[in-house]
C-alpha cells in the first residue's frame, strides 16, 4: 500500500515531475523547530528591548523632559519588529534557502511552486502572512490532514506544495576487507554477474551500508541468508572456503560495481 | 515472488515526521477496521466502570446487606482484569492488523482479532508489568524528590515561612529551588527515556508467534536500544496532532454546555447529568479515535526499528 501521497506536476516546459507530499508528521515536525526559533528570538529580542527602553527611560528621568509619549512608542516599535521576525524568518528561509526553513531542512520537506518550480518571494510572504489563520483553531492542520495535496489555506492562496525533499543516493562509504576485494577480482570469472538486477544490488548496498547499527544476532542471520540468495542468483556453487557471509556480499557489491562502471565506461 | 518491490521505498529507514504521517495513513486508509476493534475495546474497558453505579444505587436504595460487599468486590476486581485484558487484545488486534498491512501480507480482521484474543492474559501481563515499572520509577523519583527536599532543608522552610529571613539570606532558597528544579528534569528524561524504550512494548507479541508477555517486553527495549530518542521525538509529534482533536472536543463540549445552559438552570440536576454525560461520551469517543492511531503510529515505528535493527524487507529474489 501507499503510505505517502505522491503528486505529478507538469512543468512550464511539460516535463512530468512527480513528489511525495510531505506528510503531516514532517510538516509539524518543522513547524515544531521553527516556532521554537521564533519563540526564542523574540524571547531575546524583548529582553533586550526592555533593557534599552529601560535605560532611555531613566536616562530621560535624569533629564526632566517630558516623555510621556515614548512608552507607547516603544511598544509599537517593539510590536513592529515582533510581526517583521514572525513572518521575516520564513519569508527570508524559504526565498534563500529554496524553500526550506531551519524546520524544514531538518524534517527534510520542501516548498515548492505548484508548477514545480522554486517559490519566489511573493510566495513565501503569502504563505507567511496566511499562517496565523492557519493556526487558528487548527485550519491549517485539518487541511492538511484530510485533503489530497496536504494544502492549508497559505498553500492554496499562493499555489504551493509542499513536498519531501528529493535526495541523492547516499554514497555512504561501504568498508570493504582485503579478502572481499581479492574474490571481487576473481567473481567476474568464475560467475555470472550479470544474473544480478539492479534491485538486488540495492539490497545488498543496502545492508552493507546499515549493518553496523544491526543487532548482532539479527545481523549475522540476515547475512547468511542474503549470501545464500546471492550465491543462488549468480549459480556459484559454494561460498569460497574460509570467508565470511559479510565478506562474500562485499565481494559481490563490489564486483557488480567494477562491473557496471566498466559497461558504462564502454559505452 | 517475482520481483522485489521497490527496494528505495520498502526498506529504507523512515524518518521521524514520516513515521508518524505513515501511522496516520495507515489509520486513514483503515479507519472503518480499526474504529470497529477500537469500539469494541473501549466498550469492555467501560464495562466495570457502569457495573459500579447500579451497585452503588442498590446499596444505597437497600441500606442492607453489606456483608454480600465481600463478595461483589472481588468479583468486581476480576470482571475488571477480565474487561482490560479484552481491551489490550483489542489493542493488539489493531497494531498486529497495522503491521501485517505494513509488511504487504494483510490479515483480516477476524483472524487478527482471535489471535490477540488468543493471547490477551499475555497482553494483560504486558500491561501489568508496565504498570509496575511506572509505579516503581515513580516511587523512586517521590522519595529522591523527598530526599532533596529534606537535605536541602526546604521542610523547615516550607513549614516555617520566615519572610524576614528569607530576604535577608535568600541563596538557600534559590540553591533549594534549582536543585529540585534540576531532579524534577531528571525525573521527566527518565520517564520519556524509559516509555521510549517500552513504547512497543505489545507489538512482538502481536506480531511474532511463540512470543509472551516478557520476551514482548525484552524485544521491545533490544529494539529501541539506540533509539530512545528519535522515539520520544515521533511519541511528541503524534502527540502535537492529537491537539486539534483534542480542542475539537473541547469546543464541542463548551457549546454543547452553553446550548443546555440557555434551557436549564446552570445549578439544576438535569444540567450537571446531562453536562456530565456530553463530556463523558464526547471522551469516550475520543479515546475511542484516538486508540487505533497511537496503535498504527506504533506498528510504524516497530516495523520501522526492525527494518533498522533486524533488516526486515531486506531479501533477494528467490531464484
Amino acid at each position: 500500500m501507499r503510505l505517502f501521497n505522491r503528486i505529478t506536476l507538469l512543468t512550464p516546459e511539460s516535463v512530468e515531475l512527480e513528489f511525495t507530499l510531505a506528510g503531516i508528521g514532517s510538516r509539524a515536525l518543522a513547524l515544531l523547530i521553527d516556532y521554537h526559533i521564533v519563540a526564542f528570538t523574540l524571547i531575546a529580542l524583548w529582553l533586550l528591548l526592555a533593557l534599552i527602553a529601560g535605560q532611555l527611560l531613566g536616562y530621560l528621568d535624569t533629564l526632566g523632559s517630558n516623555y510621556a509619549d515614548l512608552p507607547i512608542w516603544l511598544l509599537a516599535i517593539a510590536i513592529l519588529i515582533t510581526f517583521v521576525i514572525a513572518t521575516g524568518y520564513f519569508v527570508f528561509f524559504e526565498v534563500t534557502w529554496q524553500g526550506q526553513t531551519i524546520g524544514k531542512r531538518f524534517a527534510k520537506i520542501r516548498v515548492i511552486r505548484d508548477d514545480g518550480r522554486p517559490v519566489g518571494l511573493s510566495q513565501a510572504a503569502l504563505r507567511a502572512l496566511l499562517r496565523p489563520i492557519d493556526d487558528i483553531l487548527f485550519i491549517g492542520a485539518f487541511l492538511i490532514l484530510l485533503g489530497q495535496k496536504e494544502k492549508r489555506i497559505g498553500d492554496w492562496v499562493a499555489g504551493t506544495l509542499v513536498v519531501q525533499e528529493v535526495r541523492p543516493v547516499v554514497k555512504a562509504a561501504i568498508a570493504v576487507s582485503q579478502e572481499a576485494e581479492k574474490l571481487a577480482a576473481e567473481l567476474p570469472q568464475i560467475t555470472d554477474l550479470s544474473k544480478l538486477l539492479p534491485d538486488d544490488f540495492a539490497v545488498i548496498r543496502e545492508y552493507l551500508q546499515r549493518r553496523n547499527f544491526m543487532e548482532r544476532n539479527a545481523k549475522s542471520e540476515l547475512s547468511l541468508q542474503l549470501a545464500r540468495q546471492a550465491r543462488n542468483l549468480i549459480n556459484l556453487e559454494t561460498i569460497p572456503a574460509g570467508l565470511t557471509s559479510d565478506e562474500f556480499l562485499e565481494a559481490v557489491y563490489l564486483a557488480y560495481q567494477q562491473q557496471e562502471r566498466g559497461i558504462r565506461d564502454e559505452g | 515472488m517475482t520481483a522485489n518491490p521497490n527496494p528505495q521505498n520498502l526498506v529504507q529507514p523512515l524518518d521521524v515526521g514520516n513515521v508518524v504521517s505513515a501511522g496516520i495513513q495507515l489509520y486513514r486508509t483503515h479507519f472503518q477496521q480499526y474504529i470497529g476493534i477500537s469500539l469494541i475495546a473501549t466498550l469492555w474497558a467501560l464495562l466495570p466502570f457502569l457495573l459500579i453505579i447500579p451497585i452503588i444505587l442498590f446499596y444505597t436504595a437497600v441500606q442492607a446487606y453489606y456483608g454480600t460487599l465481600g463478595l461483589v468486590i472481588p468479583a468486581w476486581i476480576v470482571l475488571t482484569i477480565y474487561c482490560s485484558a479484552k481491551y489490550f487484545a483489542g489493542a493488539g488486534a489493531i497494531a498486529r492488523l497495522a503491521f501485517t498491512t505494513l509488511v504487504n501480507q494483510p490479515e483480516s480482521v477476524e483472524s487478527a482479532k482471535r489471535y490477540a484474543d488468543f493471547r490477551m492474559w499475555s497482553f494483560w501481563n504486558i500491561n501489568f508489568l508496565l504498570l509496575l515499572m511506572y509505579l516503581g520509577v515513580y516511587f523512586v523519583a517521590v522519595i529522591a524528590l523527598l530526599i532533596v527536599l529534606a537535605a536541602t532543608g526546604a521542610f523547615s522552610l516550607l513549614t516555617n515561612p520566615d519572610p524576614f529571613a528569607l530576604t535577608s539570606n535568600p541563596g538557600p532558597l534559590i540553591l533549594t529551588g534549582l536543585f529540585v528544579l534540576l531532579l524534577v528534569l531528571a525525573i521527566v528524561f527518565v520517564f520519556v527515556w524509559l516509555s521510549s524504550r517500552l513504547a512497543v512494548a505489545d507489538l512482538p507479541l502481536a506480531v511474532e508467534s511463540g512470543s509472551n508477555a516478557t520476551q514482548s517486553l525484552g524485544r521491545s527495549w533490544n529494539l529501541t536500544h539506540k533509539s530512545a530518542w528519535r522515539i520520544a521525538l515521533i511519541l511528541f509529534i503524534a502527540f502535537l496532532i492529537t491537539i486539534p482533536l483534542q480542542a475539537l472536543a473541547q469546543i464541542l463540549v463548551s457549546t454543547f454546555d452553553s446550548i443546555l445552559a440557555a434551557s436549564f438552570p446552570r445549578e439544576s440536576p438535569t444540567f450537571a447529568l446531562l453536562s456530565f454525560s456530553t463530556s463523558y461520551i464526547l471522551g469516550l469517543v475520543a479515546g475511542v479515535l484516538v486508540l487505533p492511531l497511537w496503535q498504527a503510529i506504533k506498528a510504524v515505528i516497530y516495523s520501522d526499528l526492525r527494518s533498522r535493527r533486524e533488516g526486515l524487507g531486506l531479501k533477494l529474489r528467490d531464484s
